[in-house]
């Protein structure tokens, strides 16, 4: 309990300091800025969805990562950042991202 | 107000629990249902998010009404099991029980103050499990569009739904999707764990090496880390462990309700995540390899379970979904074979930091060799081949997976052990207490003793 107890309190205090600064925005945007994804195409595209909404995304392969591209990962953030948009391999609306 | 919806759910969930307790032969009068309240947490939890997970294979939202339906069913129905019998006698605890509970009280309120502040920010946790929660308080049901569609392959559609289900409730009772709050959740899986786990070890081992445990595990900077991240790895982990230390209190006194609650517990880990399914034969193996003569009631415990498990196997295979990160067929692989001692010699590392564990695995091992040495062969026999086998198994994932081994090995290292870990921890106080029996018939007979005071308590 001991061991425990000195790592892992400082680790929650440094948690709770670090976290609950955080704005709405960046916690809604948290898991992209890990990503170092701009949110701001998002945000646009966001605005022309509703539940249900089915549209495809249009991004480049990019760089290959440890398990998938860059551009798989654009992919899973925007079905997870668009839901209940439905992501679709062809929609009359697009989601286009390029890297910088 | 989404706290107080959250927080009201989980109490209904509770009360779901302390109906289901009759049912499953833990509580036969109301006197043992106060005793052993502890374990009616987690057994909602796991109840609800069995029963919210196939219903939204069929179309139905489990939201307010459903929970408040099953809540008045269960305790209903609980309150009807258990009528005329015994009533509760009201006992002060003694002081040291309570300064234990406050000090873990009073730890886990500390942690809640970093759990309502969590972004949610890892990718299996926003990739996988709060996006088909997500889906599933949205659209009310495991709609194919998302659970079945090829744009959604990266979120491991084969992995069975009770987390994303639990998640989709808190969603529904918060009103919202709470990205943030739900972290609390998490904590709340930890909260329901400690309890069950204390509730089913109690009387079999002293309260003071009880406390000590649970403690350590609360402790462990991997538990409060890992369940922070909002992954599975670790709900799935608390889960298996109250279940294999209610299969280990079966082993050693025979009472059918141990075996009932083992068996409730690993079909929630079963339907918690695929990995289950390897940890649960582990266990069930331990269970045969300790207890052969009593292969009926496992065998009765396997079919429920498998039972449970159909549905979404059924889901699976009618939507073509196949695991994106290994094949079993990959077993044999001339080339691969090499990884298996690199995975198993890495996982045991990982197990033994105290960084992430604590002790808690070398307190283990010491524990289980007095067991075997002091002539406990029932127990350690199932504790070791249940670790063991877990054990080999995970390692066995990384020789069939797609990805290259020591990416995908660098990445899952420190979670995927969670399960094992835990389950170790949580049969350190009945390895550690010692018992008179010293083989199966022994045991036995001390367990039918055992069970017959369990009946007249």
């Amino acid at each position: 309990m001991v061991v425990g107890a000195a790592e892992v309190l400082p680790r929650v205090e440094r948690g709770i300091t670090r976290d609950s600064r955080l704005t709405a925005a960046q916690r809604r945007h948290a898991a992209g800025d890990r990503l170092h994804l701009d949110p701001r195409p998002f945000d646009a595209f966001l605005v022309r969805l509703g539940p249900r909404t089915r549209y495809a995304v249009n991004v480049p392969p990019g760089a290959r990562g440890p398990f998938i591209t860059r551009g798989a990962v654009v992919r899973a953030y925007a079905a997870f950042y668009f839901l209940p948009a439905i992501q679709a391999r062809h929609a009359p609306r697009v989601f286009h991202y390029r890297f910088p | 107000m989404r706290v107080a919806g959250l927080l009201g759910a989980n109490a209904l969930i509770f009360v779901v629990g302390l109906g289901l307790l009759p049912w499953l032969g833990v509580a036969r009068s109301w006197r043992q249902l106060v005793a052993r309240c502890g374990l009616a947490y987690l057994c909602g939890l796991v109840a609800v998010g069995i029963l919210a997970a196939h219903l939204a294979l069929v179309h139905v939202s489990f939201g307010w009404p459903a929970l408040a339906l099953v809540t008045s069913l269960s305790a209903v129905s609980g309150v009807w099991h258990l009528r005329g019998s015994e009533r509760p006698v009201w006992t002060r605890a003694r002081w040291p029980v309570l300064a234990a509970a406050g000090a873990l009280t009073a730890l886990l309120v500390e942690f809640a103050r970093a759990f309502a502040v969590a972004p949610l920010d890892r990718y299996d946790a926003w990739a996988i499990w709060a996006l088909k929660g997500h889906a599933l308080y949205a659209f009310g049901w495991a709609d194919a569009a998302v659970f079945a569609g090829s744009e959604y392959r990266f979120a491991n559609l084969d992995y069975p739904l009770l987390l994303p289900s639990i998640e989709a409730l808190d969603f529904h009772a918060m009103g919202a999707f709470d990205t943030r709050l739900l972290h609390l959740q998490f904590l709340l899986l930890l909260v329901a764990a400690l309890a069950a786990l204390g509730t089913v070890l109690a009387g079999q081992v002293r309260p003071l090496l009880l406390w000590a445990v649970l403690g350590a595990i609360a402790l462990a900077p991997a538990v409060f880390d890992q369940l922070l991240t909002a992954y599975a790895d670790l709900p799935l982990a608390l889960v298996f462990a109250v279940g294999v230390a209610a299969a280990a209190r079966w082993l050693l006194t025979d009472e059918r309700w141990a075996l009932a609650l083992a068996t409730l517990c690993f079909a929630g880990a079963l339907l918690t995540k695929n990995e289950g399914t390897l940890f649960v034969a582990a266990a069930f193996l331990g269970l045969f390899a300790a207890a052969y003569s009593r292969w009926r009631a496992l065998a009765v415990a396997i079919a429920v379970d498998v039972a449970l498990l159909l549905p979404w196997k059924l889901y699976v295979r009618a939507h073509h979904l196949s695991d994106i990160n290994y094949d079993l067929g990959d077993s044999l692989h001339p080339h691969k074979l090499g990884v298996g001692p690199i995975a198993f010699r890495t996982l045991g590392e990982q197990m033994l930091d105290p960084r992430q564990w604590s002790l808690l695995a070398p307190i283990f091992l010491v524990v289980l060799a007095i067991a075997a040495l002091r002539g406990e062969r029932a127990l350690a026999l199932f504790a070791g081949v249940t670790i063991l086998l877990s054990w080999l198994g995970l390692s066995w994932i990384y020789v069939i997976s797609h990805f290259e081994y020591s990416t995908y090995l660098g990445s899952t290292k420190r979670r995927v052990v969670a399960s094992v870990v835990l389950a170790a921890a949580a049969l350190i106080p009945l390895l550690a207490a010692g018992r008179r029996g010293s083989d199966e018939g022994e045991l036995l007979v001390a367990g039918q003793t055992g069970h017959t005071h369990a009946h007249e308590a």
